[in-house]
């Protein structure tokens, strides 16, 4: 079809154009809202800035697009495929991307608010500056596998309050990015590198963040618990009062990290880089410190009841008023 | 005597008392350098204030060890009683060398409280403590309780602060300084303005209007518009619309806005009249320009050795060298015309060789000279960092002072150190090295440049590698020379750490500091070191002299960046800031791999930057959206992108450019702007929902004896719209009309 005949159609009011050929048309600045392009293939088209509102574009071809700009907002894109395609400040406003491709699409700060994007591939995608807030990226059981966001790029993207749980975000950079209480229980974060990052009152339970440098990111209130911080740098990193019992941070790299009040009841520290950590008034009830460096580290009013720190190095430690594991109060 | 109907064995019983609460401004530094001196200074100034407590009929219900907790059942002698120790402490003082003084803060507070023999509980004592924190030294603070109740039977000299926000005390309590020493704190142009505005029949119309125009929110509750600080409110105008015909056609643009356009028309004519003494002329006639002309006068029949002319040019081209140049001339200006000058325009007009000059002719004696100054300086409420800037000042000005007939050009050159060695008792240079040498052993010695580096130039510097090629010795020596007293130096870094966002851990680095320089100064004790450096978290984020938080920073250019992308497409938004400040954007292929190069944020950063107020970046970015393409458009991506990003321009914050990695964030210190009221539409819960991110209440700051537009204690207050969130729209009587637009 040619770009006219669809122009003219659709001014008539015709919308249905399931399973045409359009690719490499040039669409930019036009007004398609609510038309169907179901199965079409727009390989290479280019819809700079156009009106999409509401479109069909389930399981269209949309490889090497141009949506730059592109208002698809409450669009249907199940399926669609949009691997390499660029996207860049496009609006996805509630759009239904489940199950598409935007595998190292350009979604450079996209509005993808309360889209969703369950069982979306976005491995090695530019989400920079992106904003997911609301944005459902859950994994469920038999229904939806997990959203694949490995090595994607999401530094500065704001997922506040995002649901990542079960996904996929290993060796992701997300550095600086906002996941003020996102929730991302059970994601994997392997390797990931989040440096900077906020993640105040983050819900990473049985997370898997193994080898993932967490410099100077912003943990307070995190819950934590049986997450998987093994060989963590967590260097600077606040965890007040963060939740981490039962977790997992043998090998971490913790030195001057900010644990005040934290909970860190039956974790497994060993090995773990704890010098000038601030531990105060945390709580290490039976925490496992086998090897763990505590060099100069404020233990001040811990609670390391039954904790094994036997083979611990607390030379320099501040313990003042903590409670050793035999249950007595050290002097300060 | 007191009629107290308790019984000793009742447990206690609630009535509605007036309490006092006092307490002495840096008990433990001083406690930690001389415990026994100050244990007995604090025992006879507590004596005292027992006996005038008696006296007028109170009772001392506990001493809180620096200070005391004392009930009256009148209000009026309650505040009489206050007022008389401050002035016998006063009185006392004069008689008595620095160290055998002490200052105490009173506040005072009327509630209904819960009374036992020895003790008050109550919400109400939990405010007067408070209020007794934000009385100056030497000062009183009250309550509007307490104000309303005695304003009739007192005559007493009151300074409304505004609306404060007390920390742990949910209600917002209005609060007021009574002022001691009136002369010297009443000098202002504003005072009479805002007496005749308030004066006028159609007050409250007027506070509608400057309160619209400043804020773009329309406030009718009558009780929170006579809660609000007309003062503060004119200055923020005058700073928006700087100039006569910029303030005509704002305040024009605002009033077409209104429902009812004609009567507030009138109302904004008698605004702009009675503000129009607060302009600058441009044609010379009008009486703020006639201090320059009258300097001239002043100066130049008095001048007529041509060689002391000289050398007043020579001391101003020095001290214009410097870069805390700004407060030095305000103070200089402050001491001739006993006026204080914020505005640098004003500034800019007098000539710094003539205020020399002018001080040269009035103080002929370096003693008097100094006397005077540091009685000026005592005056202010950044007296302790203004002692620094006055030391600098007598340095400067010594030359003119010692056998002029003897000076010589080649000192004239380098004041800064012939001065000092004269000043020097001791022929050998101080260790300046030494103390160089053993603060750059210190673990937060980034920190510790940081605070001194404040200190000297008035600025902060969060980039690691400009700190580090900082020379650690002349900081040190600047420092000394800047403070030749130890107190001087304690007392400047005990204020600037106070105003800081860390103030915990620069207290720590402060007496790091002092520690390491008490070689430099004989016979000086540095307090005992609280803090153990080491437990200090190193964390590499702002901590100069930020605003709240951090945090609050960060949030705000996110929910900004949330705001626009909720209301605008992102990518017209970036085209619009990219042609605002790069000039072009034509839609070629380079353009938009220019365009990739930086994402929103990014922009959103440097125009903030790059506007230094509400009104540059309107005008800005309408500019920018009439060149392009499609201008309607544009201009509605502009005006939801001002709209958003009006919250910076509000709380004086603005991020600066940063990296993609978020490592250090820079907060300078902005100029504070409002809003115009141009063609918005104004939705008052917008405003809430926005404000409603921030952790702390939003309320408005008060305003001090002297502002001054470039101090860090200012904007750790944030601006507010006064009203809490919560409110209801605007009323039908002033309805603003919207945009259309949309």
């Amino acid at each position: 079809m040619e770009l006219n005949e669809l122009l003219l159609r659709y001014e008539a009011g015709e919308t249905n154009f399931q399973g045409e050929s359009l690719a490499g048309m040039d669409l930019s600045g036009t007004d398609l809202i609510g038309i169907d392009l179901q199965t079409c293939d727009l390989s290479g088209a280019c819809f700079i800035l156009t009106y999409l509102n509401r479109a069909n574009l389930s399981h269209a071809n949309l490889q090497r697009a141009r949506l730059c700009g592109a208002n698809l907002s409450q669009a249907d894109l199940l399926h669609a495929n949009l691997q390499d395609a660029d996207l860049h400040g496009a609006v996805l406003y509630g759009a239904d991307l489940r199950y598409a491709n935007l595998g190292l699409a350009n979604l450079l700060d996209v509005n993808l608010i309360s889209a969703d994007l369950r069982e979306v591939k976005l491995a090695g995608a530019n989400l920079q500056g992106a904003c997911l807030r609301g944005a459902n990226l859950r994994y469920e059981r038999r229904v939806y596998e997990s959203a694949d966001l490995r090595g994607a790029n999401l530094q500065n993207a704001d997922l506040r309050g995002a649901n990542l749980s079960g996904a996929n975000l290993s060796k992701a950079d997300l550095r600086g990015a906002n996941l003020q209480e996102a929730n991302l229980q059970e994601a994997t974060l392997s390797g990931a590198v989040l440096i900077g990052a906020w993640l105040k009152g983050v819900f990473l339970t049985d997370a898997d963040l193994e080898g993932a440098d967490l410099t100077s990111a912003e943990l307070t209130d995190g819950k934590l618990q049986r997450a998987n911080f093994s060989e963590v740098n967590l260097t600077q990193a606040n965890l007040t009062s963060a939740n981490l019992t039962d977790a997992k941070l043998e090998r971490g790299i913790l030195v001057r990290t900010i644990l005040k009040l934290a909970r860190l009841n039956r974790a497994d520290l060993s090995r773990a880089d704890l010098r000038w950590a601030d531990l105060a008034e945390a709580s290490l009830i039976a925490t496992y410190l086998g090897r763990a460096d505590l060099r100069q580290a404020n233990l001040t009013q811990a609670n390391l009841a039954q904790a094994e720190i036997s083979s611990a190095n607390l030379h320099g430690a501040e313990l003042s008023g903590a409670t050793m594991p035999d249950g007595s109060t050290h002097d300060g | 005597m007191e009629s107290n109907p308790q019984t000793s064995e009742l447990r206690g019983h609630r009535t509605l008392a007036t309490v006092v609460f006092t307490d002495c401004v840096g008990f433990s530094a001083k406690m930690s350098r001389d415990e026994d001196h100050t244990l007995d200074l604090i025992r006879r100034d507590l004596k005292l204030m027992q006996r005038v407590c008696e006296q007028y009929e109170g009772r001392v219900l506990k001493s809180t060890g620096d200070g005391l907790l004392m009930y009256f059942i009148s209000a009026i002698r309650a505040v009489k009683c206050a007022v008389e120790i401050q002035d016998a402490l006063t009185n006392a003082a004069i008689q008595l060398s620095e160290r055998d003084v002490l200052k105490h803060r009173i506040g005072v507070h009327l509630a209904d409280m819960f009374i036992t023999d020895t003790d008050v509980m109550g919400n109400g004592v939990n405010i007067a403590a408070r209020l007794q924190a934000e009385a100056d030294p030497g000062g009183i603070c009250i309550s509007q309780t307490v104000y309303d109740v005695v304003k009739t039977g007192l005559q007493l000299h009151i300074k409304y602060l505004g609306p404060r926000k007390l920390k742990n005390i949910d209600e917002v309590v209005p609060a007021y300084k009574i002022l001691l020493q009136p002369e010297l704190e009443e000098s202002d142009p504003c005072e009479s303005i805002v007496q005749n505005l308030q004066a006028n029949k159609n007050h409250l119309r007027i506070r509608k209007l400057i309160y619209y125009a400043c804020k773009n929110v329309w406030e009718s509750d009558t009780h929170l518009l006579n809660l609000l600080d007309l003062k503060e409110l004119i200055q923020e105008l005058v700073k928006l619309a700087p100039t006569l015909p910029r303030l005509q056609s704002f305040l024009g643009a605002a009033v077409k806005t209104l429902s009812k356009p004609t009567e507030y028309q009138a109302i904004a004519q008698i605004v702009i009249t009675e503000l129009e003494p607060l302009y600058p002329s441009e044609a010379g006639g009008l009486p703020d320009s006639a201090p320059t002309q009258v300097t001239a006068h002043r100066a130049h029949p008095q001048v007529s050795d041509p060689e002391l002319q000289q050398r007043y040019d020579q001391i101003a081209e020095s001290l214009a060298s410097l870069s805390s140049l700004p407060r030095i001339k305000k103070l200089c200006y402050y001491v001739c015309r006993k006026k204080w000058e914020s505005d640098p325009e004003q500034l800019q007009g007098v000539p710094m060789a003539a205020l020399i000059a002018e001080i040269h002719q009035a103080s002929p004696d370096l003693e008097q000279f100094r006397l005077t100054l540091d009685s000026f300086v005592k005056t202010l409420s950044k007296s302790a960092e203004y002692v620094l800037v006055a030391n600098t000042l007598i340095q400067h000005l010594q030359p003119l002072y010692l056998s002029p007939a003897s000076a010589n050009p080649e000192n004239l050159q380098s004041p800064k150190l012939a001065a000092y060695d004269r000043q020097a008792s001791s022929a050998a240079a101080p260790p300046y090295a030494e103390t160089g040498v053993a603060l750059e052993q210190e673990q937060n010695l980034l920190r510790i440049k940081k605070l001194m580096f404040y200190l000297c130039e008035r600025r902060w510097e969060n980039n690691a590698a400009a700190l580090n090629n900082l020379n650690t010795e002349s900081l040190v020596r600047q420092l000394h020379q800047m403070a030749p007293a130890a107190a001087q130096l304690e007392a400047a870094l005990e204020a600037v750490v106070k105003s800081l966002s860390k103030p915990a851990e620069y207290q720590a680095i402060a007496h790091t500091i002092l520690r390491r320089m008490a070689s430099l100064y004989p016979g000086y004790q540095p307090p005992k070191v609280e803090l153990d450096s080491t437990n200090m978290a190193v964390s590499e984020t702002a901590d100069g002299p930020a605003p709240a938080s951090h945090e609050t920073s960060r949030f705000s250019l996110f929910d900004a960046r949330l705001d626009i992308m909720r209301n605008t497409n992102p990518l017209s938004a970036k085209i619009l800031l990219f042609t605002a400040l790069k000039n072009e954007f034509h839609f070629t292929e380079q353009d938009w791999l220019a365009l990739k190069l930086t994402d929103l944020d990014g922009l959103l950063r440097e125009a903030l930057n790059c506007c230094q107020s509400y009104t540059d970046m309107e005008e800005l970015l309408y500019r920018a959206a009439r060149t392009l393409p499609t201008p309607d458009e544009y201009v509605h991506t502009a005006t939801r992108l001002i709209k958003s990003l009006r919250f910076f321009y509000f709380h004086g914050k603005v991020p600066v450019t940063l990296p993609p990695m978020v490592e250090d964030t820079d907060i300078p210190l902005a100029e504070k702007a409002g809003t115009s009221g141009t063609e918005e539409s104004i939705t008052i819960l917008e405003q809430a929902d926005m404000t409603c991110q921030l952790a702390e209440q939003t309320i408005l700051p008060a305003v001090e004896v002297l502002p001054e537009a470039d101090a860090p204690a200012e904007i750790t207050e944030s601006w507010a719209i006064a009203p809490p969130p919560p409110h209801p729209h605007p009323s039908s009587e002033s309805d603003p009309t919207s945009d259309g637009t949309e």
